[in-house]
């Protein structure tokens, strides 16, 4: 069945996550199993060979990375997929990914935490982790999917994004999305962003400026003659390693930081959001398979409600514009993460938390009953 | 053979590789503190000294490029 | 080509120690490269470096070559990527014993099962010199270092046989003291398709050789040449062509399954 944008399929959101990616351009998975994300590496071993697409299932997912990584660089788009878990052990070459600007999406499937926790049942425990899970100063891109067409869409805008920004891309998707099945459009209209590439054959000698303070250089991808010795280490404009040097550090770090805050209301724009204005003193937040019951909680309650899809880089100005003097109700599945960033941008008197663990999303009843104790 | 002094370290590995003794510890120092080898005798052109010199410090002339 | 066409001439003099094995060991490679790119048998544009975290993993840096210097451990895993992405690109893995063995381990059984093609080179100094001198998993039994005053409790890999065991076909030790030897077999293992695996015993003076016995690293080369055979001798490490074999690469395997999905193009 077809509609006028593509092949309309009624599949699962990791399934749709898969679609997504190839539809992105992605052309190598590395990954190892892990619920419940699984079922995005078993549609990438069969649809990427189709497509002419590399599928490797690896030793680790410290190992996954690495070589989504090492793909990247020999020019290709590359994409993983984990939960918790894995998640935790991608942490040391996120940070890579960041320090050599590298283009990758990292998808998590998130599930009960902490440790092994509720394989097979949903929690958003990883919201910050995935700003702060490695080591140093850096930003990423996260994106959360509420339903399984967005599970194809924003995996399509972690790759754009990726490749725009030069940074890992993760996609924050949870139990609920990954594993409902619903309705979905496999676009063909797909706009894809691909990386700026030096001119082929010549040898670059300043692959990575400490200057503007926001810039994303063009990426010297391997086998095309610049000779560009990339690292984990500080580096200089050469890439040569420097690490006594405390201005190269500091420049470095912030252009790595800066390329990604400075463009955070330009992502929340062009990614968009849901926001919808009603006559009420209290707003809802919520997002991803959360945010699908608290969305009717606050038409049944007659309340504003606002639904991110980019978690990170977090817009203090938008939250601000948006909710500046509502009584702010954060719902998700946790004991307050997003939370403790809406606090941060508004008066924290305002701003409350129903901090909903234990693998579903609460009922609209539930967050009904929690707006009315507010005064609602 | 020729070495680049300002890359030496004295570490003399080529003086021990050299199958000929043709190699051997100097009294001068570079730059940085390092004593130098010094050539002793005829080189044969073996080249194992070029190849064993961590620092890529010294190089073997053929006799007739002067 | 000379050498120093191949090599970041700007930034010499290098960081390592002086008469640091691994000093041979850039040697060595600079000069196969450079023969090998001036003969056509290698192209320069596609040639990359992997390397990991240490002392030997310093070398990437000193090429004029594309390189990828990674984290502790995790070369192998970054070849994978860039080899089955991009099977046009020659890969050199340049690693080191505790990068290798010990917490690289994992991914070091792995590629050599897969049989991924990359010519690894292995600089083993028995200990882990960046960090000042702990133990390694090659360290010699009783040897001090600084995690192991007492002398080391354990005992060593052998890390041809663990990488044999795990499907390696073409495996080969030689050591800094033997660069002709070593460079010859840089050669082969460039000249074989699969996993090339290079056992380099080499001398850390710095760090292992002072605290052992060593005065400097012309006793280390020097115990290296006395303690070591390309025969099995009583008493001598084995070195020379452990095993050379013939096995289907990585990538090949991949390309299979893409003519099975219909994904390879033709």
């Amino acid at each position: 069945m077809r509609d006028e944008n593509g092949k309309v399929e009624f599949l699962q959101g990791n399934e749709a996550c898969a679609e997504g990616a190839i539809a992105a351009g992605c052309r190598f998975f590395a990954g190892y199993p892990i619920t419940p994300s699984t079922e995005i590496a078993e549609r990438m071993s069969a649809r990427l060979p189709e497509v002419g697409g590399v599928y490797v299932q690896m030793e680790d997912e410290i190992a996954s990375l690495a070589a989504v990584i090492g793909a990247s660089w020999a020019g290709v788009k590359a994409m993983t997929a984990t939960s918790g878990p894995g998640f935790s052990l991608m942490q040391e070459h996120m940070g890579y990914a960041v320090m050599t600007e590298t283009p990758c999406v990292v998808v998590n499937i998130q599930r009960g935490g902490p440790s092994t926790g509720q394989p097979t049942k949903a929690s958003q425990g990883d919201v910050m982790q995935a700003r702060w899970g490695s080591h140093g100063d850096y930003e990423v891109v996260a994106l959360s999917p509420y339903d399984v067409q967005e599970m194809f869409d924003l995996t399509v805008e972690c790759f754009n994004w990726a490749e725009t920004l030069r940074v890992p891309a993760v996609l924050l998707a949870d139990e609920v999305v990954g594993h409902m099945r619903e309705r979905v459009v496999l676009r063909e209209d797909v706009e894809t962003v691909d990386r700026e590439l030096p001119p082929e054959g010549e040898e670059v000698e300043r692959p990575f400026p400490l200057e503007p303070d926001d810039l994303v250089p063009p990426m010297p991808v391997f086998g095309r003659g610049h000779r560009v010795h990339v690292t984990g280490l500080t580096h200089d404009e050469r890439g040569y390693p420097c690490t006594d040097d405390p201005e190269v550090h500091r420049k470095l770090v912030r252009r790595l930081c800066n390329k990604v805050r400075k463009r955070a209301g330009e992502i929340h724009e062009s990614v968009g959001y849901d926001f919808i204005e009603r006559d009420s003193d209290i707003a809802l937040v919520a997002y991803g398979g959360c945010a699908r019951t608290v969305l009717e909680a606050a038409e049944e309650a007659g309340v504003t409600m606002f639904r991110p899809k980019v978690i990170h880089p977090f817009d203090e100005g938008l939250v601000r514009r948006l909710l500046d003097g509502y009584e702010v109700l954060v719902v998700e599945m946790n004991l307050g993460q997003y939370y403790e960033m809406v606090k941060m941008a508004l008066d924290p008197d305002c701003v409350h938390l129903l901090g909903y663990p234990g693998g579903y999303p609460p009922t609209p009843e539930r967050v009904v009953e929690e707006v009315e104790r507010l005064g609602g | 053979m020729r070495i680049k002094e300002e890359f030496c370290k004295g570490c003399f590995l080529c003086v021990w590789v050299c199958p000929v003794d043709a190699l051997d510890e100097s009294d001068r120092r570079n730059e940085k503190g390092y004593r130098l080898p010094e050539q002793v005798g005829r080189c044969t052109g073996c080249r194992q000294c070029e190849m064993i010199c961590p620092d890529v410090a010294i190089e073997v002339v053929e006799a007739d490029e002067g | 080509m000379d050498v120093e066409d191949v090599l970041r001439m700007d930034r010499w003099p290098h960081i390592l120690c002086p008469g640091c094995g691994n000093g041979t060991i850039l040697n060595v490679l600079a000069r196969e490269l450079a023969e090998r790119f001036e003969n056509g048998d290698l192209d320069p544009d596609k040639t990359v470096l992997v390397s990991g975290i240490g002392c030997s993993s310093r070398l990437p840096g000193y090429f004029r070559l594309d390189s990828l210097h990674t984290t502790h451990g995790r070369p192998l895993a970054f070849a994978t990527g860039l080899k089955t992405a991009n099977p046009d690109l020659e890969v050199i893995v340049i690693t080191g014993d505790g990068d290798a063995a010990a917490i690289g381990g994992n991914h070091l059984i792995h590629a050599a099962r897969r049989n991924l093609d990359v010519t690894v080179i292995c600089a083993n100094n028995y200990i882990y010199g960046m960090t000042g001198g702990q133990v390694s998993p090659t360290t010699p039994e009783g040897d001090v270092s600084t995690t192991t005053p007492y002398g080391n409790p354990e005992p060593p890999f052998d890390l041809c046989e663990l990488v044999m065991g795990a499907g390696a076909p073409h495996v080969e030790r030689w050591t800094t003291a033997h660069p002709v030897q070593l460079k010859a077999a840089i050669g082969r293992a460039l000249d074989r398709e699969g996993f090339s695996f290079i056992d380099v015993l080499s001398q850390c003076p710095t760090n292992y050789g002072r605290r052992n016995g060593f005065r400097d690293a012309r006793e280390m080369v020097e115990w290296l040449r006395e303690n070591t055979s390309t025969r099995d001798e009583e008493g001598k490490i084995r070195i020379g062509i452990l095993r050379d074999e013939e096995r289907e690469p990585f990538h090949a395997r991949i390309r299979k399954v893409l003519e099975k999905a219909g994904g390879d193009g033709d």
